[in-house]
């Protein structure tokens, strides 16, 4: 079945081509239709930067200079903006970690769910309305009739976050970009947003990106994985091969990092030494490489291409054959 | 008043503190008081890390300001080495204060943007007297930081130069030169990026080691708390749910919020994700304004009965007697809700 998304070779710069920093440098992913891709980075690998690429949201001084998007047959980068005006909202959506921020303070949320409906829809009056509130049943606001006349500061971080939500999926979009979703939620919240995620994606059979640092929230929700370093997609494929078998050093540490609660006597946390890398300038290297600890001089001198290890996995290392066997033993010797 | 016996460090004895609202007209009438903390106490072993967690608005950070007296308390008491924080001189809580110190969530808004950092380093030093002279100040200012893993070369730069992670480690060697008995850290490691998160947290575990420090450790991340703590109080709602030895709370938690929020915890591990059970919690905290009678948890809990919403439960021992939880319910929990999901 042909994906609805193909990013190829997508590059997004800020600032100029010697000291800009390559936000996203070279990634190519695919999404199928319902799909839950996740994509997985600490801060500055880019990951944020790529998901708002993909409606064009990047602003100045950023800026893509390279690849393409495809969604279902059509060029995001060749749109007009009219034309990907109509994409957003209504096609493609996007949710952030902060929904305060996303929503606007001084209309009521009813009127910013009718607005979007109105917009994308031609939606007007008790028709919108009605949509409102079966829109916010949806995502599991009670009493939604009595609701729609207040305010976002009435509103709990969790229960903004369902709004934002509804206004996302109002459209019943194909694909929804979900960055950092539940970041800012307390746990128990962080598993009734993600179930809703989960409900809402099996409805409209709508493909997700989920954009997180939690490699717990990806192992839950996502059917395929990318895990991005420095502006890089460093390691792609099912779920299961990625955390069955990682083949890349970084995901292997971010893993040995990661306190876990189903494994209460481990004695320690084996940290990655050093700290994330700023994707500044050209790189004819490895990322990585000063923080691996199987890293050789070849690593130093040749940037390597994310290349298929086994079947539905990638991993862009030079040694990605050898990383079971390497890291599982050096497993020790990883110092503070 | 209750005293601490010697192996206790702190003793927290029915704290509650309460924050009067004030109403958005001058002259109006107030809204009420929102109970932070409203009737916890525990003890703080010698040596040990106590894990304090709970999601926001449940009292832990309020007690942690409350131990450094950063808020005033409303009622109860909370001694430090037998001595009551309340009734000390202020000459006393000066000597007191030096050895109760406290890290933050976010070192960036706790360091001086101006002061480099050698000097924010050198600062209590100075302050407590600690050492005479400049260059033993100084000596000890490098001590310091090669403690935390900074090189002492990075003394006369300023805050803007390091990283998160690092910001943190220039916290820490603050909080250090005062030699203190008992740290706070109230999310020393949730604003950090996982990767450099665990080299935080082995640092405090290996400072600890070395120098014999009590962590009172604050954290809403129920894997790093589990990680970390020898033992646990699980908050909700401004009061202790459930408190003991880290083992016991974790694979025997035998109050339903204990049980829902590990159900809740993310494990990096499909296999394990997909076989698991969760308890999802339905609705929200409730206004820490206008708190449910009885039991806190009753409007959320998946078991309460009538008498949940009368009667607030005491802490009861477990059969073990390593850890005590609020809920009436308790003894049966084991066939109404699983007790971990994961294997």
């Amino acid at each position: 079945m042909k994906p609805i998304l193909t990013v190829s070779g997508l590059k997004v710069r800020f600032g100029n081509e010697q000291s800009g920093v390559r936000a996203v440098d070279d990634v190519s992913f695919t999404v199928g239709k319902g799909e839950t891709l996740g994509v997985v980075g600490e801060s500055g690998s880019g990951k944020s930067v790529t998901g708002l690429s993909l409606i064009r949201l990047i602003s100045k001084p950023g800026r893509v200079v390279g690849g393409s998007i495809d969604f279902d047959g059509r060029d995001i980068l060749a749109m007009s903006d009219s034309e990907i005006r109509d994409v957003r909202g209504r096609e493609i959506s996007m949710i952030f970690q902060d929904p305060m921020t996303s929503l606007n303070p001084v209309l009521t949320i009813g009127r910013q769910i009718t607005e979007i409906l109105e917009v994308q829809e031609g939606m007007r009056g008790g028709r919108a309305k009605a949509r409102a509130i079966e829109l916010l049943s949806l995502v599991g606001i009670p009493s939604p009739e009595r609701r729609l006349g207040d305010y976002p500061h009435h509103f709990s971080g969790g229960m903004r976050q369902r709004v934002m939500i509804a206004i996302a999926v109002a459209c019943k979009p194909r694909l929804l970009i979900a960055d950092e979703p539940t970041t800012a939620l307390d746990v128990t919240i962080q598993a009734q947003i993600l179930d809703i995620l989960k409900n809402l994606q099996r409805e409209f059979g709508m493909a997700l990106i989920l954009i997180t640092h939690d490699l717990g929230v990806v192992a839950g929700m996502a059917d395929r994985i990318a895990v991005m370093y420095g502006g890089r997609i460093v390691e792609q494929g099912s779920t299961d091969c990625v955390f069955e078998e990682p083949r890349m050093p970084y995901t292997v540490g971010l893993l040995r990092s990661t306190p876990r609660l189903d494994r209460p006597d481990e004695d320690r946390l084996t940290p990655i030494r050093g700290l994330p890398a700023e994707p500044v300038g050209q790189a004819n290297f490895c990322r990585f490489a000063p923080r691996c600890d199987i890293a050789q001089q070849l690593c130093l001198r040749e940037a390597p291409p994310l290349r298929q290890v086994r079947p539905d996995h990638m991993a862009a290392c030079h040694f990605a054959e050898d990383v079971p066997t390497l890291l599982h033993t050096s497993s020790e010797a990883i110092a503070l | 008043m209750r005293t601490a016996p010697p192996e206790m460090i702190a003793s927290i004895s029915d704290l509650h503190v309460h924050f009067p609202v004030r109403s958005p007209f001058l002259f109006g009438k107030s809204p009420g008081v929102v109970k932070a903390v409203d009737g916890v106490s525990f003890d703080i072993r010698r040596g040990e890390t106590l894990g304090l967690v709970g999601e926001s608005g449940c009292g832990k950070t309020t007690i942690g300001r409350a131990i450094l007296q950063l808020n005033a308390i409303t009622s109860g008491s909370i001694s430090f080495n037998g001595e009551d924080l309340a009734t000390s001189s202020p000459e006393a809580m000066r000597k007191l204060r030096r050895r109760i110190q406290l890290i933050f969530q976010d070192p960036y808004a706790s360091l001086n943007p101006r002061m480099s950092v050698g000097r924010a380093i050198a600062e209590p030093i100075r302050l407590h007297n600690l050492r005479q002279g400049e260059a033993a100040i100084t000596d000890r200012v490098k001590e310091l930081l090669s403690l935390v893993g900074l090189a002492p070369t990075y003394m006369s730069r300023y805050p803007h130069e390091f990283s998160g992670g690092q910001r943190q480690r220039i916290g820490i060697a603050r909080a250090l030169a005062c030699e203190p008995d008992l740290i706070v850290c109230d999310e020393p490691v949730s604003a950090l990026d996982v990767s450099v998160q665990a080299q935080v947290v082995n640092l405090l575990q290996d400072l600890q080691a070395r120098l014999g420090l009590t962590y009172l450790f604050i954290a809403h991340g129920l894997s790093v708390i589990q990680h970390i703590s020898n033992r646990v109080a699980v908050m909700y709602l401004g009061r202790v749910a459930e408190i003991g030895e880290r083992r016991e709370v974790y694979a025997n938690p035998r109050h339903p919020y204990t049980r829902s929020l590990l159900s809740a915890v993310p494990i990096p591990d499909p296999k394990v994700e997909r076989a698991r059970r969760r308890i999802v919690l339905q609705g929200e905290l409730p206004s820490p304004l206008n708190p449910p009678k009885g039991c806190r948890f009753v409007t959320r809990c998946p078991i309460a009965v009538a008498h949940c919403a009368q009667e607030a439960p005491p802490l009861t021992p477990s059969a073990s007697g390593s850890s005590m939880a609020a809920c009436w319910r308790s003894s049966e929990i084991d066939d109404l809700l699983p007790r971990f999901a994961a294997t």
